[in-house]
């Protein structure tokens, strides 16, 4: 059994018209701009919210392997339901339990366990990805703070029971001027906030995306998570927890677009054939069946290095949030291609498309922009270099790559900001273990990149860190990803049991991860051919076009 | 791993060793940075600290994280730190 049978059963057939939780109905909320009751209502009763909460708390979340599957789920279906109830509280959350001891976590586990949900209000328009140049003041004043200021673009501010906010507790520059804060809605004075009309938006229209105004509003001082000026430091370490869990989330919006995709090429006619016929498109879906299958593996290789690696977290966080999300949002843009204008039209039986194609887009900006992430790593690389370089490449523990092996705790307080010298990942032996037919060549091209990679990282001038970097510094670190998604394909292979890896996926994913270091490296006939044959096997029998962790 | 040269490390080692670091970092003159500004009105930022971890690292044996140098925000801070520790050995 996988472990989001159960969420899943809940939601009902997406197909079915008559289901308030299908596409029909995801779709009809989305045009009102409005929220999805019936949807809301069936994750509460599986408990959502307790999947949030630590289980040492009360809450059901052990590790993030099974928070990622069921966000997946949801994600799958209704990206916006998906956002609006169960992941904004989730990146709220977070903050808290990397905080450590105190009595807030006690009031934010309540707060999720009863049914509600928590805002995370960091966003102000005036500075954007720059948080620690958030302007929101929360003025010392009479042993407690005074908050003035805005909020703005911020998921269920209007509505969330508790609203965690990030705010300015004092005016000089540097990492720890700021401070986190849990408040609760209905203690908020009368008077002293304002909410604002909700944010119209291209997509995501059925979450409720609001801000709030401050003008002196008193909080007492019980309200701080963590100490004074702690709030940089903790959203740098929660952060890394939820860099890493959102890409795999995001990766069911892909799923369901490429099964619509193939269903769309099996089912249409054209020129006498069906669609799926055509050279052409059958590129195209082998390809983003490949980039599916790559972007899934280095999520889930991601999210497991979280738990067994947690040192390292800070860059293979940076690293799948920047290639993931990128790659999800160009499959879904490739396949609307493919659906040419049945992904325009708003109603008919591939209107659910255009919905994806517009609720997709904020995957690469939200919650850390793509780019940050790759100005982060380049902070990190010369180190990884220099190790890489005199080092032989090493394995770490096999749990990394095998998707049912137990899992340890989070160890929270081990979520650092240096990072170190060493990425494992990075160092992962790729040629010594016998590859799927057609890999060989490919996965030793990809380790010469790598070699030459470790030798430039090495070489990068101080002026290549920092907002300032150049552009062929970013490439550099681009590449990077790249590496870390490859050596997640293989490191599964090697471990694989029958039925976690099969050569075709891998096969797929490895020609596409080559294929994002040189775009002159097509996939082989063969490699297409496998791939369409396995993705329409599993369509047809209607199952999955993963395999579950 | 370079050379560790913690023996000898006077108070003025130390010193000048973090205030050379800060202007590499910064692109001033040593003589430019003073020993009791915070770090930051040199545009030193916080992703810059990581990378003077390592230097810390490499140059004394010391692991520290970031958020030292945050709570030692200026050369004299941050040198008086470092020395507390190689003391203690
Ligand atoms: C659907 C939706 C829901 C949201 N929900 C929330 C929420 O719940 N809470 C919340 O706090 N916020 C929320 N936001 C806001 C979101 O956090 C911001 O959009 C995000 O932080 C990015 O900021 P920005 O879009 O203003 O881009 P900016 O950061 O202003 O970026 C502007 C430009 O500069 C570039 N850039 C930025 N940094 C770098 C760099 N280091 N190197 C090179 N280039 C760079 C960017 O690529 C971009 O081109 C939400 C937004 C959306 C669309």
């Amino acid at each position: 059994m996988a472990v989001d049978d159960e969420l899943v059963a809940l939601l009902g057939n997406p197909h079915d018209p008559e289901n308030p939780v299908g596409y029909r109905s995801c779709l009809k909320a989305d045009e009102r701009g409005e929220i999805l009751r019936e949807g809301e209502r069936r994750l509460t009763d599986f408990g959502l919210g307790a999947e949030f909460v630590p289980a040492d708390m009360g809450g059901r979340l052990r590790t993030l392997d099974r928070t990622v599957a069921l966000l997946r789920a949801v994600y799958a279906r209704d990206p916006a339901l998906g956002l609006g109830f169960g992941l904004t509280s989730l990146i709220a959350a977070v903050n808290v339990w990397a905080a450590g001891e105190g009595a807030l976590r006690r009031e934010a586990a309540d707060v999720l366990l009863g049914r509600g949900r928590i805002a995370s209000a960091y966003h102000e328009f005036a500075h954007g990805s720059d948080i620690a140049a958030a302007e929101l003041a929360a003025s010392p004043e009479c042993g407690g703070y005074v908050l003035t200021g805005h909020k703005e673009v911020v998921t269920n501010i209007g509505r969330a029971e508790a609203i965690l906010v990030y705010a300015r507790t004092s005016p000089a520059p540097g990492p720890r001027s700021h401070s986190l804060f849990l408040l609760r809605s209905a203690e908020l004075p009368a008077g002293a906030v304002r909410r604002h009309h909700r944010y119209p938006s291209v997509g995501m229209r059925s979450v409720q995306l609001g801000g709030l105004d401050f003008d002196r509003c008193r909080v007492v001082a019980d309200r701080r998570v963590g100490s004074e000026g702690a709030g940089l430091e903790i959203a740098l370490r929660s952060f890394q927890v939820t860099r890493t869990v959102i890409p795999g989330v995001l990766t069911g919006i892909l799923d369901t677009a490429l099964r619509m995709a193939l269903r769309y090429a099996l089912d249409r006619r054209l020129y006498g054939r069906p669609v799926i016929a055509l050279p052409r498109v059958r590129a195209v879906l082998a390809d983003v069946y490949g980039d599916l299958l790559l972007a899934e593996t280095f999520a889930r290789v991601a999210v497991r290095a979280l738990h067994l690696l947690p040192e390292q977290a800070v860059m293979h966080a940076a690293a799948v949030k920047y290639l993931v999300p990128q790659m999800i949002v160009a499959g879904v843009n490739n396949l609307a291609g493919l659906l040419g204008g049945s992904s325009y039209l708003r109603e008919g039986e591939h209107a659910y498309f255009q919905k994806l194609v517009r609720d997709v887009q904020p995957s690469t900006f939200g919650h850390a922009s793509g780019i940050s992430c790759l100005m982060s790593l380049l902070t990190y690389l010369p180190a990884i270099g220099r190790t890489a370089r005199q080092n032989r490449p090493r394995l770490p523990t096999e749990e990394m790559f095998r998707p049912t092996a137990p899992l340890p705790d989070l160890a929270w307080e081990r979520l650092g900001l240096r990072g170190g010298d060493v990425d494992d990942l990075f160092m992962l032996p790729l040629t010594d273990v016998p590859l799927p037919e057609r890999c060989a060549e490919v996965v030793e091209a990809i380790e010469a990149e790598r070699t030459s990679l470790a030798e430039r990282y090495a070489g990068l001038s101080p002026e290549d860190r920092g907002a300032a970097a150049r552009v062929s510094a970013y490439e550099l670190a681009r590449r990077y990803t790249i590496v870390l998604a490859a050596s997640s394909c293989v490191g599964v292979w090697r471990h694989r049991t029958s039925n976690d890896a099969n050569a075709t996926a891998t096969a797929g994913a490895l020609v596409r991860a080559a294929h994002l270091l040189d775009r002159n490296r097509e996939m082989s006939t063969q490699v297409r051919e496998n791939l369409l044959d396995e993705a329409t096997q599993r369509i047809e029998s209607h199952a999955r076009l993963c395999d579950p962790g | 791993m370079p050379e560790q040269d913690t023996s000898n490390a006077s108070k003025q080692t130390v010193r000048e060793w973090t205030r050379e670091r800060v202007a590499v970092h910064t692109k001033h003159s040593p003589c430019d940075v003073a020993d009791d500004v915070p770090l930051y009105r040199y545009g030193l930022d916080s992703l810059y600290a990581v990378t003077l971890c390592l230097e810390v690292q490499e140059r004394f044996g010391l692991v520290i994280e970031p958020t030292t140098i945050w709570d030692n925000p200026t050369v004299e801070k941050l040198a008086t730190f470092i020395e507390g520790e190689l003391s203690v050995g």
